[in-house]
């Protein structure tokens, strides 16, 4: 402790010096530990999307094949319509033929504005069926979920995702209520739990801010047909299903059903006009992914901390050059070799722990101001803290014994002799 | 009474890629407490090799050298440390002061290693007594460049005396100072054995000075001509 206060006060000695010299570790640390944290937010929201995706569910979403993509790019001023995507007799052949299968949930989205007493917001009105809430792990806050009678009688209900309730009637419970979804007034039975992002590629990406109507009251009320208008033109497109959220009994399952759903829909559909994902699956190839960025990461932890190593032994090589008068009288004052070599191993040590705990909030800042601009929540990594300080005064103490030992091996008559 | 210091036949041999350099060649001295001496000789004689190797700086090739009786170079690091702290102050021709110190933590610097002397006067205090004693009270809290070359080296003498040492080695004092400092050096260093019983050695080229002290070795190629 006492060497470690002397060591202090050498340093300040030579501020400039010392704050170079301190500069290699300091970004090292820094950039380690800002990068463990932006792995750790990245890890944490895969984790997060990936859950509320479900991981017991095989997910067959309807995508729109090229061909209409280009069409719907170009100016045309010919009317047109076409159809692709997973279809209901496709949900049906999936629910019969696929084993192990506990539900077939479908979800249907449409377009169609939403509207409360005025209240206008930006939600997504989605068909679907009763199963959906236990399938998607949602749980209800208020009121109830869709029932198979509401679907039998293509009933006009509706349940409204967390922020959507609150933002078409902010001043009292939407239960009872009525909302105007396309023009058609619904009622509102029920009212979700807060659930969070889902990113899942667009579909549904917040889940609090939507709608839910019963699958057959979709068809019933708005028909199959999404109509584009052009310049007096009009661009119909049929797409019966969104996404079917296939939920199996156990995860080891996932890979199985995944692929004998595959295999059904490749025989009915000629265009490739739907995808078979397995979060699970996503999750784990994270997983790998991560462990490999892992590995880069600590590589480059290593290199910078070899590069601030490597400056520290420099600066204190050139120190002990220009300190050579002051190590010969510190012999002459009766200091032993090893006396000499923890003076200068102290030095070295304290600099590296300095930098490592300024790093440590460089890279702690660097961290937040990066979760400002991106606009996430910043998580650290916890261990990645003392591992960092613990590296730091293992770098001084590495490299800083070479110098620490030239310097105790001068010979202290050569030390004091003048030039 | 036995002699402070006592060397029997010491060598000093470099090893250097043109051949070895013999520094010392079977020196045979004895030095009493409380003597003053002045080593001189040509440059290149082995004078400084002798003064760092009575300070322990250096250990001798061959022969025995024994401080207060006890015989030195059998001794560990730590052991010739220690005793080089507690009992020997060194004065140089250069001063060495840190220049990132004031002058009282240069003379502070002293007791770093060899600790306070055991006359429990605190440490703080007998520093600033001593660059009293050296005329330095007006210059406290000032560093070494702010100070003339003589002001230099008597804050040196003080920082040689921290500890309470038994002998001074000093490596031409005077050989940075005009004649006026040089003498007030001399004159200090002469006041430590007359009225302190200080054993002082002094390496000079100055023979006005070494006439001066009582006992004048005279080295010639690594031999003593004179004692
Ligand atoms: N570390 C060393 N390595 C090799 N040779 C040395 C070393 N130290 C001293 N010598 C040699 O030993 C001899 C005596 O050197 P020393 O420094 O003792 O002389 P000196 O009498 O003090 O001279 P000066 O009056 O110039 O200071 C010289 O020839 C010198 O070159
Ligand atoms: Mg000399």
């Amino acid at each position: 402790m006492k060497l470690l206060v002397e060591a202090w006060q050498n340093l300040m000695l030579h501020k400039t010096r010392s704050g170079l010299a301190a500069l290699g570790i300091i970004f090292g640390v820094a950039s380690v530990i800002c990068m463990l944290s932006i792995s750790e937010v990245a890890r944490q929201d895969v984790i997060g999307r990936m859950q509320r995706m479900g991981l017991n569910n095989v997910i067959v979403d309807s995508v729109k094949p090229e061909r209409i993509r280009r069409r719907e790019r170009q100016e045309s001023d010919e009317s047109w319509s076409a159809r692709y995507g997973v279809t209901r007799t496709d949900l049906e052949i999936l629910a019969d033929n696929v084993p192990v299968v506990e539900a077939v949930v479908p979800m249907r989205v449409l377009f169609k504005d939403v509207v409360a007493n005025l209240h206008v917001s930006d939600i997504t009105v989605v068909g679907t069926t009763p199963g959906y809430a236990d399938v998607m792990e949602h749980a209800v806050a208020s009121g109830r979920f869709l029932s198979p009678v509401d679907g039998a009688k293509a009933d006009p209900v509706c349940v409204l995702g967390h922020t959507a309730a609150r933002e078409l009637f902010p001043l009292q419970s939407p239960l009872g209520e009525v909302v105007k979804i396309g023009g058609i007034h619904f009622d509102v039975v029920g009212v979700m739990d807060r659930k969070g992002q889902t990113g899942s590629g667009g579909l549904l990406a917040d889940p609090d801010r939507a709608a839910y109507v019963p699958f057959e009251t979709s068809f019933a009320r708005f028909g199959r047909m999404q109509v584009r208008l052009g310049q007096g033109t009009q661009e119909m497109t049929e797409l019966e299903v969104n996404r079917a959220v296939l939920r199996v009994a156990s995860s080891d399952q996932l890979l199985p059903v995944a692929q004998i759903a595959e295999n059904l829909l490749e025989r009915r559909h000629d265009q490739e006009d739907v995808a078979v994902t397995v979060p699970f699956e996503l999750l784990s190839e994270h997983e790998k992914a991560e462990r490999i960025f892992r590995w880069v990461m600590a590589s480059l932890a290593a290199i910078s901390l070899l590069v601030g190593g490597v400056g520290i032994m420099n600066i204190m090589l050139a120190n002990m050059a220009e300190r050579r008068s002051e190590i010969g009288l510190r012999r002459a004052l009766g200091a032993t070799r090893a006396e000499i070599v923890s003076l200068f191993v102290g030095e070295s040590t304290v600099l590296c722990l300095l930098g490592g705990a300024l790093g440590m909030a460089v890279g702690a800042a660097l961290a937040q101001a990066i979760g400002a601009l991106a606009q996430w929540e910043v998580v650290y990594q916890p261990l990645s803290f003392p591992f960092a300080l613990g590296v730091s005064v293992l770098t001084g103490l590495a490299f800083g014994t070479l110098p620490a030992v030239k310097a105790a091996r001068l010979d202290p008559v050569l030390a004091l002799r003048v030039e | 009474m036995d002699p402070l210091i006592r060397l029997q036949e010491v060598r000093k041999t470099y090893a250097m890629p043109g051949g070895d350099v013999q520094a010392l060649k079977g020196i045979d001295l004895e030095f009493h407490e409380g003597e003053f001496t002045s080593i001189v000789g040509t440059s290149g004689s082995g004078k400084s090799t002798l003064l760092y190797l009575l300070g322990l700086l250096t250990e001798p090739s061959d022969g025995v050298y024994w401080f207060r009786g006890r015989q030195t170079d059998v001794m560990d690091d730590l052991e010739r440390s220690r005793l080089r702290g507690r009992e020997i102050g060194f004065v140089f021709q250069s001063f060495h002061l840190v220049p990132q110190l004031d002058i009282e933590r240069n003379v502070l610097l002293a007791a770093r290693y060899a600790g306070a002397p055991g006359n429990g006067v605190p440490l703080e205090r007998r520093a600033t007594e001593l660059l009293e004693r050296v005329g330095l009270s007006h210059r406290f809290g000032h560093r070494p460049v702010e100070l003339s070359n003589g002001e230099m080296q008597r804050v040196a003498i003080a920082r040689a005396l921290l500890t309470g040492p038994s002998l001074i080695l000093a490596d031409e004092p005077t050989g940075n100072l005009d004649e006026e400092n040089g003498a007030h050096v001399f004159e200090l260093l002469t006041s430590l054995s007359n009225d302190e019983g200080k054993t002082v050695i002094m390496v000079t080229h100055d023979m006005q000075l070494a006439e001066k002290s009582r006992r004048v070795v005279r080295l010639r190629n690594g031999e003593v001509i004179e004692s």
